[in-house]
This record gives C-alpha cells, sequence and structure tokens, in this order.
C-alpha cells in the first residue's frame, strides 16, 4: 500500500467524512470492534443470552451488519483514496475486493438464510400377535424389520413353539412408492420354509399389504410416509392439534419467543386464577427474568397474544391464546396429591441399604407401577386390599427357604410346602403328583393384557400325574394368571408350550400351587379403606416381620434395608406442573436447544368466564416421532371439543414430495461406533415431474431445487428413521469468490509484491 | 500354590457375588476406608518385576484386540497402555511394563485389592473424599493426597460411595467423577474388556469375544465359537492365567505362543490384522521416539540460543545437526503412526499438537537453511521443546492413544483443511518465538517500555497457568481463572517494569551490555534481522490461515450444509486472522511498527493459544471436546 500526499485544503463536511473513511485508524478501529464483538458473542455466550439471541442471531443482528458495513465503506473509500491501482498493488486491491464481496455474499447468505430438518422413515414390516389385538391393540407388534434386502427378525417364543425367523429377500420400488412389493423368506417351528409376498396396493388383492406367518402371528408392511414439509429450526410455534386432518391444524409461529432465561407473567391479571409458584428441581422457587424486551436491541416479548379478540383468526373460536410463560431446561412431573374423587391408592416409598437410598411411587391398582425393585437388594410392593380390613393371613405366615413352593390338593386335603431349587423331583406325599421344578426366574415380565410390563418372579413346574402331564406357571404376585401349558417334551411338537385349555387358565384345579421367592428382601405395604397402613418383611431365607407404618417412619428389621413410607393418598389427585433444572446444573446437558422447553399457554374465554394455564412440552417433529411427545389435552375449553396443544417448530415447504427408500449404517469394529449413515429417498423432480433417486450421507449433500438436503441424524436403533438436515445457500458463490480473491491477493502481496519491489529499487538504483 | 484368578472364577456371577462379599466385609471393617498402604507392605509385585524381562511381552503385546471404545482392532500392547493409564495414571506402575502391569491386574487382582492403585486426577475430588463423614487420620489423608492413588476397597466402601453419589449432583464435577468411575470399571472389568478372541462367524464390524463370554453359557452363542473351540481357547487361558499368577516364566511364554497362534485362527480371511502391522504398532509404541525428539530439541534450542548470542559459525552448524537429527525422529514418529493408523495424524489433539509442531519446525528449518539467520534455528528448536512437552505435562488431555477419527471428520477436504489450520499455528509459534527475540533485545539493549511490558505480562501469564497445572483452581468457576490471569499480567508488567527502573545500572545493564551490537562478531542489524524474519513467518501464517478457514468452510457447505455458523472455533480463528490484519496495518499507524509487530504477534499467539486449549476444551461448540 502506497501513500499519496494530499494537499492541505478548507473543511468541508462532505470531504471530513472522506477523509475519516480513508483512516487506516479507523479500519483498525472497525477490525478491533469486529474482534471485540464476535469475542464477546462467541467467548462470553452469557452476554448474547441476556438478549435471547442465538449465534446466529447475534452475527445477524443490525448491530453487527452495521459494524460491517462501515468497515466496508472505509475499506472502499481507503482503497480508492489511498492505493495507486497499478500492478504492484494487484494484491492488496484483490484482498480489499475480496472482502467487500464476501461481506456482500455474507449478507446476501445469512439475511435469507432458513436452516431446518426433515424426517423420514423407512418402510417396514411389522410382526403382529393376533391374541394380543384382539385384546389390547395398542401393543400388538410384537416385533418389526426394515424393509430392505438382507434384513432379518429372529424371536424365540417359547409360547408359540419356538424360533421364528423373517428375512427379506426383495424388495422393488415403483415411483415415489418405496419397498412397494417385499418378498420374505419366512422359517416358523412346525412348518417347512416358505416365501411370503407383501404389496403396498394390489387391486387384485384384498389386505394386500397383510400375511399369515402363523395362525397367531401376522405379518403386515408399513409403507414410509411421504412429506414435503420440513421443520424450521429457527422458528417456534404453537400447533392447535384439533381434529384428525393434521394438515388443518392451525400453527402459529413463534418468532418472539425468548430462548435463554425463564421468562413468565407471575401477576395473574384482575379477576384471573392465581399462578401457583414455579419451583426447581431442589424445590426452589423460580422468578422470572425481566418480561420488558430492550426496545431496538431485543426482539422477543411477553406475553405473546396468539388471539386476540377482534381479530380475523379468532372469530370462529370463542375463546384467546397467548403465551405467557417460557422455561428453558425444563420438564413436566406429574405430582400426586390429596384431592382426587375417585379411589387411586398411591404410596411414595424409600429404600435405604449400604448409604443408598432410593425412592419410588407406587400405584396399587396399576400392576405395572405397583412394585419396585432396587439394585437387587429389595422389592417393594403396595397391595390395597378395598373394603377388606384384615391382611391376609397367607402373606404373613412364616416360611422357610429361599423358593418356597406351596402344594395344595384339594381333593385330599394334603398340603405341604417344599424349599425348591431348579431341576429338584417331588413326589407330594399322599397323593400320585410329581413335581419338577423346571425353572425359578425372579423377574419375569408379563405381556398379558392388564398386566403388561408387570414384573413377577414365577415358578416353572412340570406336573405329573398318570393321567396327564403339564407346565404350571406359578406365579408369584398374580396366582389368578397361572397357566397350564403342554410340556416341552409333549409328543406333539406343535403342541408344545401353548396353553391347553382356549377358555381356562388353568386344567387341573385340584392342585394349587403357590411361589414365594424369599432368596432376598422384600416389603409388601398392604392398605385398605379400614385398613392403616401395613409393612410385611420378608428377609431372605424367609423370616417375616409385619408392622405398622405410618407416614413419615422407617421400618427396619435386622441388618437388612430399611422401608420408610413417605407418602400415602388414597384419592389422589394427579397434577402436572413444570420442574426446572437449576442453572449449576444445565452445563453438564450441554447445549439442549428448544428440547428440553416448556411454553405456559393461557386460554380464556372471550366472556371472561373461564381461564386456563396449561404448560406444553416442545416435541421436534410435531406428532410424527413416535415417543416423540403427545400433544397436550386442554379439557373443558367452552365451545370447542378435543382441544390439543402441540409446541414445536414452524413448517416451511419444499418444493417436491419426498420419500425414504433406505437408511444404510455400516460401523466400525465392535458395532459399537456408526462409520457411515446413507440415506437414499424418491422425490419428483419439481420442472419434469420424474421420480428421481438420490442419497445423502456423511460429509456429501445432495439437492432439491435451491434446498441442500445433508444427512443430519438417525434413531437410535440407526435403521428406523434418518433425519435429513434442509438449508439454502443464496449467496454463496460470492462469499467463494470474495474469499478466493482474498487468498489470491494475499499471496501476491506477500510473495510477488516484494519481488517486484525489489525489481524497481534495483532498476532505480541502477538508473541513478 | 496360589489359584488362577479363571479357576476362581468358576462363572462371572460367582466374582460378582465374592467381590460384593469383599465390599461388604469391607463395610465393617474398620480398615475399609483406609486408603493408604499400610507401611512395611511387600510389593506383590516384585517377583514379577524381577522376571519381566523374560517374558516374551513383545510378543504378548502383538497379539490383536478389539477395542470397542477405540472402534479398532488394536494391540495388546496398545490397549495396556491405555487401560493402565485409565487406571493408575501415567507413572509406571511398581516398575512393571505396560503389558505386564495390565496382565496383572487381570490375572492377579486379588494382592492390590488393598494397595492404592486407582488414580484419581481430580484434586478437587480427592479432598471431596478425604473429609468428613470419610473417616481417615490427618496423617493418611495428606498421604492420599500426595499419591493421589486409593484402592479398590476404599473406593467401593459404603461411605465413600455414599459421598460419591452426593457428589454426582454437582455439575461441575461430572467430569471428574466420570472419569474416577471409568478407572473402577475398568479395573473391575479387564478380563470382560480383554476381548482377543475373533468371531469366526462374523464380519469386520463383529465384536470380538473375551473369556469373560466362554464362562457364560448365555454369552457362548455370540461368541460364534463351536463347543472345541472354546474349550482350546479356556484351555490356553487357563494355562496363561495358572503360569502368570505361579510367575513360571517358561509357562508363560508358551501360554504366549499358544495364544498368538490360536486367535488369528477363528478369524475370517481379512479381518485380523497382519504380523507386520501389529508389529509396526508395537514398535511405535516401545519406541517411544517423541520423548528423545524432545530431548534433542531441548539441547538444540541451547545451542542455538548460543549461536544467536555470539554469532559463531560452529555453534550454528552443531545447532543445525541438532535440529534435523530432531525432525528426523519426530518425523519417523509421525511416519510410524500414520502406517498404524492408517491415515494422516491430525484427528485429535494429541497428533494436532504433534504434527503441527513437525511443520513448523520443519518449515523453521527450511528458512534457517534458506536465510541463515539463526533466528529460525532459535524458534523452531524452541517450538519443538515446548510442544512436545505438552503431552507430558497435560497427558489427561494430550494422550497418544491410537483412535479412530470420528466418521463426519474422514473426509480429504476436511484434512486438508485441518493440515492448514494447525500448521498455521505452528508458523504463529515460530513467529511467537521470533516476537520474543525481538522484545527480549528492545527490553534490555533499546530499554523499550512497551517490550518490557510485554515480557512482564508473558511471565506474569505463566503465574496462573502453572496454579491450573497443579490443580489450584479445582471446583473454581471461569471468572476466578480470569480474574487471576488478568491480576497476574497487570503484576507482571508493573514487577518487570519496576525491575528495569529500579535495577537500571545492575542487571538489566549487564545483561544489555552483554548483547551490545557492537559486542558481535559481525556488525549487523539484529532487530532488523529479526523483524524481516517475523514478517515472512506472519505473512506465511496469515495466508495459511485464511485459506485454511475457506477450506474448512467449504467442507463445512457440503458436510453441514452451511459454510460458516458462528461457532466458537470458527469465530476465533478469524479472531486470530483479524490480529494479523491489524499487524499487518499497524505500520501505517506508528513509527515502531516492528515493536508493535512483535507485541501484536504475542498477542495473536495468545488468541490462538485460546483458540486452541479454551474453545477446545472449555466452551461448548460444534469443535469442542468441552
Amino acid at each position: 500500500m502506497n501513500e499519496r500526499t494530499v494537499p492541505p485544503r478548507s473543511f468541508k463536511p462532505v470531504r471530513a467524512v472522506l477523509e475519516l473513511f480513508s483512516s487506516v485508524y479507523l479500519a483498525i478501529f472497525w477490525m478491533i470492534a469486529i474482534l471485540i464483538y464476535a469475542t464477546l458473542g462467541s467467548a462470553v455466550p452469557v452476554f448474547r443470552q441476556f438478549f435471547e439471541l442465538t449465534e446466529f442471531q447475534y452475527f445477524n443482528h443490525w448491530v453487527f451488519v452495521t459494524i460491517i458495513g462501515l468497515f466496508c465503506l472505509n475499506l472502499v473509500v481507503a482503497t480508492v483514496r489511498r492505493i495507486r491501482f497499478n500492478i504492484r498493488n494487484l494484491g492488496v486491491l484483490m484482498v480489499h475486493a475480496g472482502l467487500l464481496v464476501l461481506c456482500g455474499g455474507a449478507v446476501i447468505y445469512f439475511g435469507g438464510k432458513i436452516e431446518g430438518d426433515i424426517w423420514l422413515d423407512t418402510p417396514k414390516i411389522q410382526v403382529i400377535s393376533l391374541d394380543r389385538f384382539r385384546t389390547d391393540a395398542d401393543n400388538a407388534v410384537v416385533g418389526q424389520l426394515i424393509a430392505a434386502e438382507g434384513e432379518t427378525w429372529e424371536q424365540t417364543m417359547p409360547m408359540l413353539g419356538g424360533r421364528h425367523r423373517v428375512e427379506v429377500v426383495a424388495v422393488r420400488h415403483s415411483g415415489m412408492r418405496t419397498a412397494s412389493v417385499v418378498r420374505l423368506k419366512v422359517d416358523v417351528p412346525d412348518a417347512p420354509e416358505k416365501i411370503i409376498t407383501l404389496e403396498q396396493d394390489n387391486p387384485d388383492r384384498e389386505h394386500s399389504r397383510l400375511a399369515m406367518l402363523t395362525d397367531r402371528l401376522a405379518l403386515m408392511l408399513v409403507p414410509s410416509i411421504e412429506t414435503d414439509v420440513f421443520f424450521d429450526d429457527t422458528t417456534p410455534a404453537l400447533i392447535v392439534a384439533m381434529g384428525p386432518n393434521e394438515k388443518a391444524w392451525p400453527r402459529f409461529e413463534l418468532p418472539e419467543l425468548p430462548y435463554y432465561n425463564e421468562r413468565f407473567v407471575e401477576s395473574p391479571a384482575e379477576g384471573d386464577d392465581e399462578i401457583p409458584p414455579i419451583l426447581d428441581t431442589a424445590g426452589r422457587v423460580v422468578q422470572s427474568n425481566r418480561i420488558r424486551p430492550i426496545p431496538l436491541l431485543e426482539r422477543w416479548r411477553m406475553p405473546i397474544p396468539l388471539i386476540v379478540p377482534g381479530s380475523a383468526a379468532a372469530e370462529d373460536w370463542p375463546i384467546t391464546l397467548e403465551i405467557d410463560g417460557y422455561l428453558p431446561y425444563a420438564d413436566l412431573r406429574t405430582v400426586p396429591r390429596e384431592g382426587g374423587e375417585t379411589v387411586h391408592p398411591i404410596v411414595q416409598v424409600e429404600v435405604a441399604h449400604d448409604g443408598h437410598a432410593h425412592q419410588s411411587w407406587l400405584l396399587a391398582d396399576q400392576p405395572e407401577q405397583s412394585m419396585a425393585a432396587f439394585e437387587n437388594q429389595a422389592r417393594v410392593e403396595f397391595r390395597w386390599i378395598g373394603e377388606a380390613d384384615a391382611v391376609d393371613p397367607a402373606w404373613t405366615r412364616p416360611i422357610s427357604g429361599r423358593h418356597v413352593l406351596e402344594v395344595h390338593v384339594k381333593d385330599r386335603d394334603i398340603r405341604r410346602t417344599y424349599d425348591v431349587t431348579e431341576g429338584q423331583t417331588i413326589r407330594v406325599e399322599g397323593t400320585d403328583y410329581t413335581l419338577t421344578i423346571e425353572s425359578l426366574r425372579p423377574d419375569w415380565p408379563l405381556m398379558t393384557g392388564g398386566f403388561k410390563g408387570a414384573r413377577t418372579p414365577i415358578a416353572l413346574v412340570l406336573v405329573q400325574t398318570p393321567e396327564r402331564t403339564f407346565q404350571r406357571s406359578v406365579m408369584e404376585r398374580f396366582p389368578k394368571l397361572n397357566q397350564d401349558r403342554y410340556a416341552s417334551s409333549h409328543p406333539d411338537p406343535d403342541l408344545r408350550g401353548k396353553k391347553i385349555s382356549e377358555t381356562d387358565n388353568l386344567v387341573d384345579e385340584n392342585i394349587e400351587l403357590t411361589y414365594t421367592d424369599a432368596s432376598q428382601h422384600r416389603f409388601v405395604i398392604v392398605a385398605g379403606e379400614d385398613l392403616a397402613p401395613t409393612a410385611i418383611h420378608t428377609a431372605p431365607g424367609g423370616k417375616r416381620n409385619m408392622r405398622r407404618l405410618p407416614v413419615g417412619e422407617t421400618f427396619a428389621p435386622g441388618n437388612g434395608p430399611t422401608l420408610r413410607l413417605s407418602k400415602y393418598f388414597i384419592k389422589p389427585r394427579f397434577d402436572t406442573e413444570p420442574v426446572v433444572i437449576p442453572q449449576r446444573r444445565r452445563r453438564s446437558l450441554m447445549e439442549v436447544r428448544r428440547q428440553r422447553s416448556l411454553v405456559r399457554v393461557h386460554l380464556q374465554s372471550k366472556d371472561g368466564t373461564w381461564s386456563r394455564r396449561v404448560w406444553v412440552p416442545f416435541s421436534n417433529y410435531d406428532t410424527l416421532v413416535p415417543d416423540g411427545g403427545a400433544p397436550t389435552p386442554v379439557r373443558d375449553v367452552p365451545g370447542l371439543k378435543g382441544f390439543r396443544l402441540v409446541y414445536g417448530r414452524a413448517t416451511r415447504r419444499l418444493p417436491t414430495t419426498v420419500r425414504l427408500e433406505r437408511l444404510v449404517t455400516e460401523y466400525y469394529p465392535g458395532r459399537v461406533q456408526p462409520r457411515e449413515w446413507t440415506s437414499y429417498f424418491r422425490y419428483t423432480d419439481p420442472k419434469t415431474g420424474q421420480v428421481l433417486r438420490s442419497k445423502a450421507f456423511l460429509n456429501n449433500t445432495a439437492r432439491i431445487g435451491d434446498w441442500t438436503l445433508f444427512q443430519s441424524g438417525v434413531s437410535r436403533d440407526n435403521v428406523s428413521w434418518t433425519v435429513l438436515g434442509v438449508g439454502n445457500r443464496r449467496g454463496i458463490l460470492a462469499m467463494l469468490v470474495g474469499c478466493t480473491l482474498i487468498s489470491l491477493g494475499m499471496a501476491y502481496a506477500f510473495c510477488v509484491k516484494p519481488v517486484l519491489v525489489r525489481r524497481r529499487r534495483r532498476r532505480f538504483g541502477e538508473t541513478s | 500354590m496360589a489359584t488362577s484368578r479363571l479357576e476362581t472364577r468358576a462363572t462371572p456371577v460367582i466374582s460378582c457375588r465374592l467381590r460384593s462379599l469383599l465390599v461388604g466385609l469391607a463395610v465393617l471393617s474398620a480398615f475399609a476406608v483406609r486408603g493408604v498402604r499400610a507401611e512395611g507392605a511387600a510389593e506383590p509385585a516384585a517377583d514379577l518385576a524381577a522376571v519381566q524381562d523374560q517374558i516374551h511381552l513383545k510378543k504378548l503385546g502383538a497379539i490383536a484386540i478389539l477395542d470397542r471404545a477405540g472402534w479398532r482392532h488394536t494391540t495388546v500392547e496398545s490397549w495396556s497402555r491405555k487401560v493402565m493409564r485409565t487406571i493408575y495414571g501415567s507413572r509406571p506402575f511398581y516398575g512393571l511394563d505396560p503389558v505386564a502391569a495390565a496382565m496383572e491386574l487381570m490375572l492377579n487382582p486379588e494382592p492390590y485389592q488393598d494397595l492404592p492403585i486407582i488414580y484419581v486426577k481430580d484434586r478437587g475430588i480427592l479432598k471431596d473424599l478425604t473429609t468428613e463423614p470419610i473417616e481417615l487420620s490427618e496423617e493418611e489423608a495428606r498421604a492420599l493426597l500426595k499419591s493421589r492413588h486409593v484402592t479398590y476397597r476404599f473406593l467401593t466402601s459404603a461411605t465413600v460411595q455414599a459421598r460419591v453419589q452426593e457428589l454426582a449432583s454437582e455439575a461441575i464435577k461430572n467430569k471428574a467423577l466420570n472419569r474416577l468411575d471409568n478407572a473402577r470399571y475398568h479395573y473391575e472389568n479387564l478380563l470382560a474388556l480383554f476381548t482377543i478372541i475373533p468371531n469366526p462367524d462374523g464380519k469386520e464390524d463383529t465384536p470380538w469375544s473375551s473369556v469373560v463370554s466362554l464362562l457364560d453359557q448365555a454369552r457362548l452363542d455370540q461368541t460364534g465359537l463351536n463347543p472345541a473351540e472354546a474349550n482350546a481357547v479356556l484351555a490356553a487361558f487357563r494355562a496363561f492365567n495358572q503360569a502368570w499368577v505361579d510367575r513360571d516364566v517358561a509357562a508363560i511364554n508358551t501360554s504366549i505362543d499358544e495364544l498368538n497362534r490360536l486367535m488369528p485362527t477363528f478369524a475370517p480371511a481379512g479381518v485380523y490384522p497382519s504380523l507386520e502391522m501389529r508389529t509396526a504398532e508395537t514398535r511405535y509404541r516401545r519406541l517411544d521416539l517423541l520423548f528423545w525428539a524432545w530431548l534433542v530439541y531441548i539441547f538444540g534450542f541451547f545451542v542455538s540460543v548460543f549461536a544467536l548470542a555470539t554469532r559463531y559459525r560452529w555453534p550454528r552448524r552443531v545447532g543445525l545437526v541438532l535440529l534435523i537429527a530432531a525432525i528426523g525422529l519426530h518425523g519417523y514418529d509421525l511416519w510410524l503412526r500414520w502406517g498404524v493408523i492408517g491415515r494422516v495424524p491430525v484427528a485429535n489433539m494429541y497428533e494436532a499438537v504433534v504434527s503441527s509442531t513437525f511443520v513448523g519446525a520443519l518449515f523453521g528449518l527450511v528458512l534457517e537453511l534458506i536465510s541463515r539467520k539463526r533466528v529460525y534455528l532459535l524458534s523452531s528448536s524452541l517450538l519443538g521443546f515446548f510442544a512436545l512437552s505438552l503431552p507430558m505435562v497435560i497427558p489427561d488431555k494430550i494422550n497418544n492413544d491410537l483412535q479412530t477419527m470420528m466418521p463426519i471428520l474422514d473426509d480429504v477436504m476436511l484434512r486438508i483443511h485441518t493440515v492448514l489450520i494447525i500448521s498455521s499455528y505452528a508458523v504463529i509459534t515460530l513467529a511467537y518465538g521470533v516476537a520474543n527475540c525481538y522484545l527480549f533485545v528492545s527490553a534490555f539493549r533499546d530499554k523499550a517500555r512497551l517490550a518490557q511490558g510485554t515480557l512482564g505480562a508473558q511471565l506474569g501469564a505463566i503465574v496462573p497457568l502453572v496454579l491450573a497445572k497443579m490443580d489450584y483452581f479445582a471446583g473454581a468457576g471461569a471468572a476466578m481463572f480470569i480474574g487471576v490471569m488478568v491480576a497476574a499480567i497487570v503484576a507482571g508488567i508493573v514487577l518487570v517494569l519496576l525491575l528495569f527502573s529500579v535495577f537500571a545500572g545492575g542487571g538489566p545493564r549487564a545483561v544489555a551490555s552483554s548483547i551490545r551490537a557492537s559486542d558481535f562478531p559481525i556488525e549487523r542489524d539484529l532487530l532488523g534481522e529479526f523483524d524481516r524474519s517475523h514478517l515472512v513467518l506472519l505473512y506465511t501464517a496469515a495466508i495459511a490461515l485464511f485459506v485454511g478457514l475457506v477450506l474448512g468452510a467449504i467442507w463445512a457447505d457440503y458436510s453441514w450444509g452451511r459454510p460458516w455458523g458462528w461457532d466458537p472455533k470458527e469465530v476465533f480463528a478469524l479472531n486470530t486472522w483479524l490480529i494479523y490484519a491489524i499487524i499487518i496495518h499497524a505500520k501505517f499507524v506508528t513509527r515502531r511498527r516492528a515493536l508493535w509487530t512483535s507485541v501484536l504477534s504475542v498477542v495473536g499467539f495468545a488468541v490462538m493459544q485460546f483458540n486452541w486449549w479454551v474453545v477446545n476444551f472449555y466452551i461448548v461448540g460444534l469443535h469442542s471436546y468441552a
């Protein structure tokens, strides 16, 4: 850079500005300003978080854009006024021109940047249990495999006769319909291997998506979704999920929703219900940050009206909606409290052992939640005896042994008690019964309708009499579910393991078997309408203790674990309330973004007679992803039925629809860490209407129109679904040109220019 | 005769019960909370240490193993070093070779239950574990804090576990507790982690098994071995275990040969690493060339200081020979590593430091050979000496584990980007060395206050870094560290300026007189030489940094869908470049351009270091290890 000598001139404002903007001092000042601005926003995140600005928003803020603009102005003026346009200065001119092009490109790029992602699932084949379909249709799927060549599903089901295997041998795609025809090789017990074909829509074959695997299992082809919608990462939204047609659900975009700090209305408006305090996980009251934004600098607001009386959108609805609270790093929890209307007995217990204490809620009328096991040190169970006023003597009578089997042969009224082990054979004295203990399992999961997820110790006992042989499953906790099945040695292999009677659980009512697992500490809390909570402790070996257990007291039988009854409600009310993670514990959760945030929606009838506040958790993909967040129902909304809310992201449209064909995952040795994910998908070319196949994989994007799609995430099992990032990239070419100019310019200025200058000096030296 | 671990472990369940029993006994025992070894206890490894030279440890180390946590097939040699560092830290375990140490803890763990072998890296956690309600005498607590090792029994005692659970609720201690938990997990599960048995039915990614799986009927199917094969492996391993416990060297070596013969026979074709690869990995581990390179860099540094100060020719020649030797050792080490991991070694912190140092030192050597300025010789040696000491000073952050690259980083463009960026960092470090030469001469000879203050600031900044290394800030927030850093820098500036003022006629004058330009054998413009050398480095760094940034943006565009995300790492790379842009423009706004260039070069180096360490380890972002 060569400085020109500027002759002194009289003061003129325009010239003064030109002089100012041709100053290198000022250029250095702008560079330092950019440096400080960038450092504050990047190294001190709390600084930008104070203003509720994400990194993207912070560096797209008008303050930063203004600094960049003034720097560019400085650059232009200084370049024009201070640098001679000649071959020696080509380098610096290129660098300065490159900087201008780069800044221009960046303003275009970041000014119009949209980022989001699209969720696509793979076509699948589901294995459905017909037995369960009849009793509990929601949980009838017992297995699943991806509709892709080579995929297999294999499971051994003793109750259904043994090993079942399904393998996908061929998959055909047709246009936008992926996995339109799937051929499967199936291998099930007692049947020759066969080929089954499933088709998505075959006009000649009714229910072509379904086929029978066995007489009790069916196969169903489930196509993947086809969508042209992606979720915008930068704009949250509130969706009113009312009615079956998801596309018609009203969506309110919330660009003004805060991001980093708790902001909520604490004082109710006049005549409004009282707002309960918000607590953190340590039980401390959480205060709201300020709810008035700084004008010009901040764009968030609180509350955010959604449907205001008098607005066009509100005409059809009898209520108004507004967001009046936002909590980052918060979850919803259900808290039982006194004050319900129906009987749902519930206790909170604390079991302490070896210095460790664990708490748990137990619900007597929910089998899957009526027992808790604590690190194999103890089990606690809660039983409700209703109107009875005394504990069943069978629960308290002394036993001896670690696995106790009690036998009652009714016709002869013979009762025997045995301490049993696996493989032991017992001839029941005075009877024709011979019992063989085939298996003792401490934690057997139940799949029976109404008991799904409940667990119990179980003894599988082979019962033999001169007339018949069968296997009885003897459950400790749910004896009424005991079942008699054909023995595994039955001559007819088709019948092995199958239930003997279609109508009754037991085929021999004469023998009654009761099993007690006393291999570990076990507490049973018994309570009834006329019985205060009473705890029965069974120690390993069978020793039993019983005592009344008032709320707040601890039961310490011997040297083992202790039991404390913390809470006990007969008619609880289940309140859903937010619980906030304290600031000091947030760093360990890393950057959770919005995914662990809640909004509070205030609904109010227009006539002011009804109002309600509801906390709604964030859902990343609306209701698309299984277990990804169910809509939050709002009851008793005047004039509106089935009113549900989803707090998610705004949606944008791609120029065409997309459907996933297959997600392929490759692994590093050990199959712990995937090496590569590739999403093969199909889309219709927006211009030609032709169906095209494309793929996105790590470090390789795909393009649809102006949008770039890239591999962004996958399901936890690495096969079920994929997430493709979606983004636009206007201005990117300008930025690339700018960067190239700067790079070449620097190389020229630092490497070529010194040579040219040396030559020139030498030439001048020779001349002089 | 002692029994082998496999004999005592009929099944893993029994072992667990035994361990629970031991833990239970520990609760009852008053000595359960003793964290230090009883005085006069014999070292159980002494007899092993005496015979370890006769054991074929290289052969044992060359057996392939699947490191599931590292996602690669590696060797027992690498695995042993990794697990021993996790359990015991980086010091040698009772004088044993790392392979022998790992085998000892795996096959003969009982004698070590009451010995302090579990390393607690974090002093804060150690303090938490030695205070009430944990019963320790003051002396025991002091000994524990000094040794930083606790016994397994102490760690698993009920009171300590209760304390650990309590601490787990404090997010700031999570990382330290995870480290401790990991050490315990490794100690408890060494045998299960020793996955050297390939799956005959598997592919390259199929998990391998340990003998624990062979002992467990439920898991036997997953190993892919038929009963005859399983029995053969068990027999070989039992023999190895028994021989190890008996310290029967001949039998140990026979068992090693048997395991070496047996294991490859189970692997499907192309899965088991070749003998050449395994031997290369073992050789790489055992040579430890970087240590020797580091030593040579140190000698080279002192010789080059002499060469620069005296201007004699022979010290320069000796310095050049030493620098070439150090670079040769350094380069050969990198070459071996490259061959072992099968990719350019720039994927983690260790590799970035070592590779960039190599590039920087080589660049400095080339410049020295071309220009003969001597200052390049000095700064290259300084760079090598400084950078290669980092893996020794902070081994938990910079360790030489052989790791598989994160899948998303496996891209040619990204490798070029990384190489360019880290090379620019190395050149920035070279420039920093030259800048300090300039500042040193300016401060002493020209009495430049700015130079004196800058040197003082650097000396001040060293204090909090040393304190941090001594865990002085353990558990304290970032604000405290920043506060101490600012105070130390200010104090350093004031102190050095005062020293120069107060002792103007003493030490500084004496030093200055010794480096007076007129004293040099050859009269030259020393500062001018420094400045010109400095500018060459600064220009190179600015170009490499910018081109590296652009290539990273191009990669991010086709990988993440956007070229620039304002991620802290990106922002601070840009900030570093902005500092150099300011340096380049400084000549238009100051008469003491060269001095300001040196001062700003120090600032640029500080920003680069911040970008490398603070952003990588302490600020959450796309590039972070935080």
